[in-house]
């Protein structure tokens, strides 16, 4: 009954009928797209780029340069000793440390960050998801644990997850990925329900496909597009989220430059130096805007039915 | 009526459950002695041995896991070790600031989102909803402690409008206590009434287009009145729940806010525990929000009994 009425609602149009050059070519066209694509690949080409951009050691100590403000001029040394005349583009810290530098240099984690925890989640919450969604026996189980780690507050369960283990950039893209992981799997679960009454994977049934193949050929491809999605609102939160945890002081270890850990040192004088605060705030703001954007626009092309923010 | 309300009640349990033994887990699972995790690093080996001996460590994991179960359905969520003090006791303590944060924080959301989503619903395509929009993605995007001290600058440090950090009690009279409360509240608003903003505007709009509308109207009823006596009953159901929903998006930012506003709540707790790798208070604290969250979800699926009267059970 249910797939009579779905046949007769999506009949094959031309728009199903070349649906994957379709959709590729209306997200290129996408603004959102454009605009959230564009950014993050100007944040990580200067990030990348960060130790010829910002000439200044990120993390070299100068009592000299202390609390400077932005467009400040001052000498640093370089790594070979010799000393140089330097703008400081946002200023220095407490510590004498180039702003600027830190900045640039603490872009690199952010995004690596980001995309290791969506590509985490999203392979654990995928392969759980799989199962789920097709076996029942285990799906029961399965979505009662889901339930249940989606009612711990994830910032609170990243936290104490960070507390447990000692803090590095490891432990810390652990703790952001498992709070992730319920909703990945609730997603592709609901998919898969769906696919699975599909007449394509009945037809695959019918001529003896096991349940392996059937998985990997017929169901996983259809999983892909709202997939994609949702590993870039789950890349904004991870970034999000690593910089509360530097911020709160539990993330990875202070002396190395994340946004997070610059916004936390720079609290501590933050009514008289607010700039320390907001430069990090600001390109930490840019770059997950940027990713759901892309997101956004990702979600309006590539597949309307089923994408929704993953609250 | 009161059957499917127990029934719900009793579909909690399982959540519950599962979230128990997580925390359980949480120190059990980890690398090391949870004893001396939890003694901290300058434990003696008695102090050690006395933890082990007083958390029942020598005994099997379910065994462990019965006793620890059975203290918490009594209310006992054990003894913190950095504060000295009963768990219990010490989130009793915490709580009046975070519930005041929460609450304050719902109420501005919602009066702000809900007139906002209608109004871009009404007006679907026009500027007021392109705006609304985009305001909801950047309100998504921007974080909760560089809108906090983006405000706190604004408007308490060079305005001086508004006392800078702090909370004052709620018993140490009404105008300091919501003068504190009022930059936090509306940070975190910023945060969460996008998501209210953007379910409202879709679901007006789509009760928008009902038949039910158009009868209304061809009746020659003024549009407020379509709105409110017609449109809005039919939109209601995913507002609300977008709501509950939220508030662990909420519970989040609690944590975040009250580190920025030097607010004495939950959320300072939690850092603070965290920091003090004190896990006997980090488990009450996730154990009492979990549950806040679980039991608040229940109260709103409920309301949907009185919301809807279709909805019969």
């Amino acid at each position: 009954m249910n797939t009579l009425v779905r046949e007769i609602e999506l009949p094959p149009t031309e728009e199903t009928r070349s649906a994957r050059p379709a959709a590729l070519v209306r997200a290129v066209r996408n603004w959102s797209v454009r605009i959230g694509g564009v950014s993050l690949a100007l944040l990580a080409l200067l990030s990348i780029c960060a130790p010829w951009i910002a000439s200044a050691d990120p993390t070299l100590l100068d009592p000299a340069n202390r609390d400077l403000l932005p467009g400040a001029r001052g000498t640093v040394m370089l790594s070979d000793g010799t000393t140089v005349s330097h703008v400081f583009r946002m200023g220095t810290d407490s510590f004498g440390r180039d702003l600027f530098s830190r900045v640039l240099h603490g872009g690199r984690l952010s995004l690596v960050v980001g995309i290791t925890v969506a590509a985490l989640s999203i392979c654990a919450g995928l392969v759980l998801g799989l199962f789920g969604g097709y076996l029942r026996r285990v799906d029961m189980v399965l979505m009662r644990v889901m339930d249940g780690l989606m009612a711990i507050p994830s910032i609170l369960l990243a936290v104490s997850l960070v507390a447990l283990w000692s803090a590095s950039l490891g432990s810390v893209i652990a703790a952001l990925s498992i709070p992730e992981v319920p909703r990945v799997v609730r997603l592709v679960r609901s998919l898969v329900l769906s696919i699975r009454e599909e007449p394509y994977v009945e037809a695959a049934i019918s001529v003896g496909t096991t349940t392996g193949p059937l998985l990997l050929r017929h169901v996983l491809p259809n999983t892909l597009a709202p997939l994609i999605v949702q590993a870039t609102y789950v890349c904004a939160s991870a970034i999000l989220g690593e910089s509360i945890l530097g911020f709160l002081g539990l993330g990875i270890p202070p002396e190395i430059p994340t946004w997070g850990n610059l916004m936390a040192e720079g609290r501590l004088q933050f009514n008289l130096y607010p700039h320390a605060v907001f430069f990090p705030g600001l390109f930490l703001t840019i770059t997950v805007l940027a990713v759901n954007l892309l997101g956004d626009g990702l979600r309006d092309t590539l597949d309307p039915r089923f994408s929704r923010r993953g609250f | 009526m009161l059957r499917y309300c127990l029934q719900r009640l009793v579909a909690c349990v399982p959540v519950l459950a599962v979230v128990a033994v997580v925390v359980f887990l949480l120190l059990r699972f980890t690398p090391g002695d949870p004893a001396a995790i939890i003694a901290g690093d300058s434990a003696t080996p008695e102090q050690i041995q006395r933890i082990r001996a007083g958390l029942g460590l020598d005994r099997p994991v379910a065994v462990q896991f019965g006793v620890w179960a059975g203290k918490l359905v009594r209310g006992d969520l054990g003894e913190s070790f950095f504060f000295k003090k009963k768990v219990a006791e010490l989130i009793g303590q915490r709580l009046e600031p975070t519930l005041a944060l929460a609450v304050g924080t719902v109420i501005i959301s919602v009066l702000i989102a809900v007139p906002l989503g209608i109004a871009a619903a009404f007006r679907h395509g026009g500027w007021l909803d392109r705006g609304l929009m985009a305001f909801a993605t950047v309100g998504f995007s921007i974080p909760v402690f560089v809108l906090g001290y983006l405000m706190m600058w604004i408007v308490a440090l060079k305005l001086h409008w508004l006392p800078v950090q702090g909370y004052a009690r709620f018993s140490d009279g009404f105008l300091p206590f919501v003068r504190h409360l009022i930059l936090p509240c509306l940070t975190l608003s910023v945060i969460y009434s996008p998501l209210i903003a953007r379910v409202t505007r879709a679901s007006v709009a789509e009760a928008l287009t009902e038949d039910l509308v158009r009868t209304a109207r061809s009746k020659g009823l003024p549009e407020l009145r379509v709105l409110l006596r017609h449109a809005l009953p039919n939109a209601a159901v995913p507002i609300v729940t977008v709501i509950g929903v939220g508030l662990a998006l909420l519970l989040g930012g609690v944590v975040v806010t009250e580190s920025v506003y030097s607010i004495p709540g939950l959320g300072r707790l939690t850092v603070e525990a965290v920091l003090a790798r004190d896990f006997p208070t980090i488990q009450g604290l996730i154990l009492v929000s979990s549950v806040a969250y679980v039991l608040l979800n229940l109260l709103i699926d409920l309301s949907y009994l009185l919301i809807d009267p279709r909805i019969r059970y």
